[in-house]
């Protein structure tokens, strides 16, 4: 099959929706495709933290004045996926005395506003912090939702005029001579090749930056850093906590909705889709927490997980006057301690650094500054396309008009408005009519998908309940689609039907064991407590009542992600 | 502290093995007490007494009924049965006369129990699995598998915890004949979603029973064997399930569902009852630890609301179960503690396996005892004399993988309260 | 995190939940109406929800009658219902107190004035036409049965008594119920503990504040527990016990000012840990080999039921076990769990048929029973259970005292 279109994204994360946002409203014919569900690598794996920038504001001023800027940016054009917390800097006794008088200086030069909060009101505030805190500064730290973000700005692209397809991944590049001029793309889910012609092609693609560049024949150096971050089961905090003293390892604990993200590690590993999570960085994790909360071990850790943080540490340049592009940024200082090597992004217009045309790479940056990566990037696509047309994300609307701020309390409030019926997944609280519409919408087999869109089996059961009641639900939609697709085809004989139906059934019952599979992934590294005890009862109802391992399946065991697997 | 009450014997817990001890040691003349933090397995059980249903396989299971293969006379199995396996511990006629009592107080219970050691029943999960079992619910076996004939799954629009389609198809995909049919619940609220307790609360109720079979007899046209969601009746399941057949002229059949489990808190009222008609006390609620002074234990320690009181007791057995309701805690990764004498507990050095469904080695964790069901230390040795420990507490068995944890309940619950004496 | 009452947080005992529903298995409330969807959805589940200090966004869980039957039954400790009981107080801060509440908070109050009053006070209470009129403009259910006001408090009798002395020092806590409406039950529990060797005092108290806490009136029940610690704790120090025959009132001094109000001091751990009910003291005594046993022959079918605020004790039914030794009582005892009025709740106009729904069983049960009396240790239920069996209500106690050949 054959596409053709104006500007190409690769990457379904946060940066190349921000991409592919900005470009749909610059006029652009846009299509964005990702190989999984959106936000599936990095975005979705975040600490879920909108950055006050107070956190670089001594060792990289620039990066916090940008984080800043665009955190207040982002509070006014996509407020739904925001919950505006607030956050704190807190000095334990033990840290270094000294990273305070910088620290407050380097908010007031660049522009964030913080409060020193005297510790008897901090502590009303949270009851459950160390009340032997040395220093406490407010700052204007906010939870964002990553998923929730990744689905206002597909329906902003939409509404634009431009194309989301996921499930599609990037088989090869196309190429005349030294010009990148389309893409080969396959359906996931169906198999089928589809050439897409393209005027520019934008790499979105965060930690495999550097794969798809290799498609082009360019050399483009992406470390995946590592970061392990686990989830309170409790929303131990309402505000963000961040430690004052130079970043390191399990410095934040954020709100996110229901839980709260406890983070984070740094480890450099070698492939972006395999990496394990190791114990001692829980323990680690849990060290870091009791110094924040000293009853930190007494609450459940409901599940861990690891994103890889794309670093990127640009490659030498050539001699000559053509060796920097004037929009391209490198970190400051070149240590080997990833942890210094920037958090900025870079521009990577592959013309001027490889000789190939028709072809950026955004690479390295953060969650918070998605908008301002993707306005920098449609600049230089702009440029090199001999066109003048001016970003306009920062004024418009990502959310319809009139949407406040997330508040946790919401899905409470609509399900007892509406009645607390048909709640499928009843840790999160959602509704059977969301769970069809999902399953409509996305057409997707995986369960995972459904959890992304919804939240199902992220609470405190970890789809104990729900991933049945939801691979029913998926039969049902199964079903109804070969019935229709049978009454549509002409060849309507019975050993057909017969045939698709168990062929549905292996595939509800496949979804559901992927899903279990893939909840158990990140429960292992926490299992003891009360999660110990929730997985006996799981365990109890999946094989003691339902016999879910005992039935046909489309594959075999050993195909199933195991925790080594992304 | 001072001393609450005294009493002959105390149970720590209150699932199927310490209400079943509790049970015989009341009848029994014993001055019996069962008291547990809260309710215990029956209520997140399928309702049934397992015995043995699965043949030993090695790692990975997944895909299809060739694996895992069916036990069809669990007697064959236990007979190749060794310690440290707890029905192994409890002796050759500790399981067999522990059934036939249980089935005893279940007739009393007007609940019969159906089965025998010899054979398996093979019933349909609410998936479309297959799960053998050694009892089960006279509601329960018109579900046999084993049996010709085409098998009807109620649809119950509007009811989140059954999904007649989906278990349907399995059925067929693994050679069975079955199909669905949509029966609607009469008053089925819009306002909040059902339980399998309040759905079995109404069928209790004999004027909503023939509300149903008026809505449903129409639409039951060839339909001989018609399978529910196991919610026929919670105090009177037997009258509901007759006469709901009755009216309807089909047989019908019960399958377990997602928790609360209806056919599990049938089976806690049918031993409640028999606890208490014979004079025994239970008490739900505090947490409890045991009452050492000088080596011996005097009895148990509870927390109840008012502060930690003592029970006095000659004997106490322990029958809290293994993690999933607190027998057993695990304070750290890879840690097992028993949670009220501190015994000493057996755990592999690897908790958990890569995949979901392979049972996780910690689980052949727990207490160590003798024949006797008193616990050992590391060296065999019994730590009390007066203290016994059973049921899902021990170590040395896989209960999910075997499908053997009831037939452990009972088994060893009867071998340590007949081993008591006066 | 496994010793759930070491936390002593309640909303964070949310934590262990495992949705496992047996809680919602074992409420009441949500076997007998669609208003409420069941304690584990009221309440761990919606807890995750909930932050402190914002707006309550709850509605359903104003149905919970704070039976306790859910706390009790879960294997995890999760104190669900105690969360549940700050859920509504949350939910009085957002809609105010409605008039009615209050004025079912102020039981002391309300006893004062009706006390003084009687036996005037009493003509409204029977008159159908005024509680029409009372269910019209304050919403108190016409059909829930009330008691009648005494003319001589309790304290007022017990001032007139002889001193008497014993081995035992027991600080006697009566409560607003026994002091103006059932002051017999009151003066059968001393006499009672005299004859077994206690000597009796009578500490100034106030009302527990239970009925201002259910109503969501946190901090009227806070300065009413303030009250009573500063008044008892000084006798528990002297080596006193506090023994009441309310058992809401003893549960609210063991447990509810700490988990539910949050009180934590060294007084209110004192005086929890000193409160008994008085059949939980006897048996005390009995476990000693110090109750007097000499009973004579009560012949009589008596059924008894546990109230739920008893079960929250966590003792058993030591009423029961020690009623059946006496010689002629043939004893039943109910197996309902609750019997529906829940302290106020079953008062209320909205909730009046559900609180009659959920007692059912319990009627049934008693109806059955063929006994010549019911006996139950909380006077809400006592009163409950009588106006809906037609079956003579007295408080264990009262039997006790006539075995004992004690009443007139």
């Amino acid at each position: 099959m054959r596409h053709s279109t104006e500007i190409l994204v690769i990457g379904g994360g946060a940066t190349g929706l921000g991409v592919a946002c900005d470009a749909a409203l610059r006029g652009f014919k846009t299509l964005l495709v990702e190989k999984g569900d959106l936000a599936h690598g990095t975005s979705g794996r975040y600490h879920g933290l909108l950055h006050s920038g107070a956190r670089y504001v001594v060792r990289d001023p620039r990066s916090a004045r940008e984080c800043y800027h665009e955190n207040q940016i982002l509070r006014k054009i996509l407020p739904s996926a925001i919950e505006d917390t607030g956050g704190f800097f807190v000095a334990l006794p033990e840290d270094p005395p000294d990273y305070v008088q910088p620290f407050v200086a380097g908010c007031a030069t660049s522009g964030i506003p913080i409060e020193d909060l005297p510790l008897n009101i901090a502590l009303k505030e949270e009851s459950l912090l160390n009340p032997k805190l040395a220093r406490v500064f407010r700052v204007p730290d906010a939870a964002c939702d990553s998923f929730d973000a990744a689905h206002a700005l597909m329906e902003s692209i939409r509404a634009a005029g431009g194309e989301v397809w996921v499930r599609h991944k990037l088989v090869g590049l196309m190429k005349s001579s030294d010009r990148v001029t389309g893409a080969e793309l396959g359906n996931v889910l169906t198999g089928e090749r589809i050439n897409v012609t393209a005027d520019i092609v934008i790499s979105c693609a965060g930690a495999w930056a550097g794969q798809v560049a290799a498609l082009a024949g360019c050399e483009v150096r992406v470390t995946p850093g590592k970061g392990t971050m686990m989830a309170m089961n409790s929303r131990l905090v309402n505000t963000v906590v961040n430690r004052l003293k130079p970043p390191s390892d399990g410095d934040i604990l954020v709100p996110v909705g229901t839980v709260a993200v406890m983070g984070t590690t740094e480890i450099v590993v070698d492939n972006p889709d395999q990496y394990a999570i190791g114990d001692d960085e829980i323990e680690l994790l849990l060290e870091e927490g009791e110094k924040l909360i000293p009853r930190f071990r007494e609450f459940r850790v409901l599940r861990a997980w690891a994103g890889v943080r794309p670093l990127f540490k640009d490659k030498p340049s050539p001699p000559g006057p053509l060796s920097r592009s004037p929009s391209t940024r490198t970190g400051e200082g070149e240590s080997d301690n990833s942890r210094l090597l920037s958090r900025s992004h870079s521009i990577l217009d592959h013309t001027t650094r490889d000789g190939v045309d028709g072809f950026i790479s955004v690479v390295g940056g953060k969650f918070t500054t998605f908008r301002l990566m993707a306005e920098e990037a449609l600049d230089v696509t702009c440029r090199k396309l001999g066109t003048e047309r001016q970003c306009t994300t920062a004024e418009t609307l990502i959310d319809p008009p009139g949407q406040k701020f997330h508040t946790l309390g919401k899905r409470l409030n609509e399900i007892e408005s509406s009645g607390n019926a048909e709640v499928i997944c009843e840790c999160e609280l959602v509704t059977r009519a969301q769970v069809e519409a999902a399953l409509q919408r996305s057409g997707s087999l995986v369960l995972n998908d459904l959890r992304r869109d919804l939240r199902l089996g992220m609470g405190p059961c970890q789809a104990g309940f729900c991933a049945y009641r939801a691979a029913g639900l998926l039969h049902t939609r199964l079903t109804t689609e070969s019935t229709e697709t049978a009454e549509k085809s002409e060849n309507e004989n019975s050993a057909n039907s017969a045939h698709s139906a168990v062929r549905d059934v292996r595939a509800t019952n496949s979804a559901l064991l992927e899903f279990l599979q893939e909840r158990w992934k990140g429960l292992r590294p926490v299992m003891w407590g009360a999660n110990l005890r929730q997985l006996e009862l799981d365990v109890n109802i999946y094989r003691n009542l339902l016999g879910a391992d005992r039935l046909p399946t489309l594959r075999a065991p050993e195909e199933y992600p195991t925790e080594k697997t992304a | 502290m001072t001393i609450q009450a005294r009493y002959d014997l105390i149970i720590v817990g209150a699932g199927l093995a310490g209400l079943f001890a509790g049970a015989l040691a009341a009848r029994r003349g014993a001055r019996t007490l069962v008291i547990a933090r809260g309710l215990g397995g029956t209520h997140i059980g399928a309702g049934t007494v397992d015995v043995w249903g699965y043949k030993r396989r090695q790692g990975c299971s997944t895909g299809g009924p060739e694996a895992g293969e069916l036990v069809e006379n669990p007697e064959d199995e236990l007979t190749r049965l060794e310690p440290p396996h707890p029905l192994a511990l409890a002796g050759a006629s500790a399981l067999p006369e522990a059934l036939a009592q249980f089935q005893v107080l279940c007739e009393m219970g007007e609940y019969p129990l159906m089965g025998a050691l010899a054979h398996n029943h093979i019933l349909p999960t609410a998936l479309g699995a297959l799960r053998p079992t050694c009892l089960a619910p006279e509601s329960f076996i018109a579900g046999e598998l084993s049996r010709a004939g085409e098998l009807t799954l109620a649809r119950w629009p509007g009811f989140r915890d059954f999904y007649a389609d989906l278990a349907v198809a399995n059925l067929q995909a693994q050679g069975y004949a079955a199909r669905a049919v949509t029966l609607e619940l009469p008053r089925l609220p819009a306002r909040r979603d059902m339980f399998a307790s309040d759905i079995a609360r109404w069928l209790d109720d004999a004027h909503y029973r023939a509300e149903v079979a008026q809505a449903w007899r129409d639409k039951l046209n060839g339909v001989t064997r018609l399978g529910l969601p196991a919610c026929l009746g919670l105090e009177r399941p037997t009258e509901a399930h007759h006469d709901l057949q009755n009216k309807l002229g089909v047989e019908i059949f019960e399958i377990p569902i997602l928790p609360p489990s209806v056919p599990g808190m049938r089976l806690f009222n049918v031993l409640r009852l028999a606890i208490e008609s014979a004079g025994g006390r239970m008490i739900i609620g505090p947490g409890v630890t045991g009452w050492i002074e000088d080596g011996q234990v005097l009895g148990i320690i509870a927390e109840t609301a008012g502060g930690a009181r003592r029970y006095a007791a000659k004997n106490v057995i322990v029958a809290t179960g293994g993690v999933r309701h607190g027998g057993l805690e695990s304070p750290a990764k890879g840690q097992l503690r028993e949670a009220v004498f501190d015994f000493p507990t057996t755990a592999p050095s690897k908790f958990f396996a890569p995949l979901y469904w392979d049972t996780p080695p910690y689980t052949r964790g727990g207490v160590r005892v003798n024949e006797n069901m008193q616990p050992l230390t590391a060296d065999g040795e019994i730590i009390y004399a007066n203290v016994l420990a059973i049921g899902g507490l021990l170590a040395g068995a896989d209960r999910v993988g075997e499908g053997s944890r009831e037939g452990i309940d009972l088994a060893t619950a009867w071998q340590a309260v007949n081993g008591l004496s006066g | 995190m496994d010793k759930n009452y070491a936390l002593r947080d309640t909303e964070l005992s949310s934590d262990v939940c495992v949705k496992c529903n047996i809680c919602t298995s074992a409420c009441p409330v949500a076997a007998v109406t669609d208003l409420f969807p069941g304690p584990k959805t009221v309440g761990p589940q919606a807890q995750r929800f909930r932050k402190p200090d914002t707006i309550s966004v709850d509605k359903s869980v104003e149905y919970c009658s704070g039976c306790g039957v859910c706390s009790l039954v879960c294997p995890h400790g999760v104190q669900i219902a105690e969360m549940n009981i700050i859920a509504k107080a949350q939910i009085a801060k957002r809609d105010g107190i409605p008039f009615r509440n209050r004025v079912l908070g102020r039981s002391e109050l309300l006893g004062q004035v009706g006390s003084w009053l009687a036996p005037l006070s009493n003509l409204p209470i029977q008159n159908k036409f005024l509680r029409g009129v009372g269910e019209a403009l304050v919403g108190i259910s016409r059909h829930a049965p009330f008691p009648k006001f005494a003319r001589q408090s309790f304290r007022r009798w017990f001032q007139k008594q002889p001193p008497t002395t014993g081995v035992r020092k027991v600080v006697y806590f009566h409560g607003c119920s026994t002091n103006y409406y059932e002051p017999r039950v009151g003066q059968a529990a001393i006499k009672v503990l005299q004859l077994n060797g206690c000597e009796v005092s009578l500490a100034e108290q106030n009302c527990c504040g239970l009925p201002m806490q259910s109503n969501g009136e946190f901090g009227a029940a806070r300065a009413k527990a303030e009250a009573n610690l500063k008044k008892l704790a000084p006798y528990v120090r002297d080596g006193y016990v506090i023994v009441g025959t309310s058992t809401s009132c003893t549960l609210t001094f063991k447990h509810e000012y700490r988990s539910v109000l949050g009180i934590h001091s060294a007084e209110a751990d004192l005086v929890a840990n000193a409160t008994c009910d008085f059949f939980e003291f006897l048996e005390m005594l009995d476990a000693d080999g110090a109750l007097n046993t000499n009973f004579r022959p009560v012949p009589q079918r008596i059924v008894y039921h546990a109230p739920c605020q008893f079960r929250t004790h966590a003792v058993g039914r030591p009423a029961a076990d020690i009623l059946r030794r006496i010689p002629g009582v043939i004893l039943s005892e109910t197996r309902a769990d609750c019997c529906g009025v829940a302290g106020t709740y079953g008062l209320k106009v909205e909730k009046y048929q559900i609180a009659k729904d959920v007692g059912e069983k319990a009627f049934a049960e008693i109806r059955h029973a063929d006994a010549a009396r019911l006996t139950c240790d909380s006077e809400t239920c006592r009163w409950w259970l009588e106006g809906h069996t037609g079956v003579r209500a007295v408080h264990p106690a009262e039997i006790l005292a006539e075995a004992y050949g004690l009443t007139p």
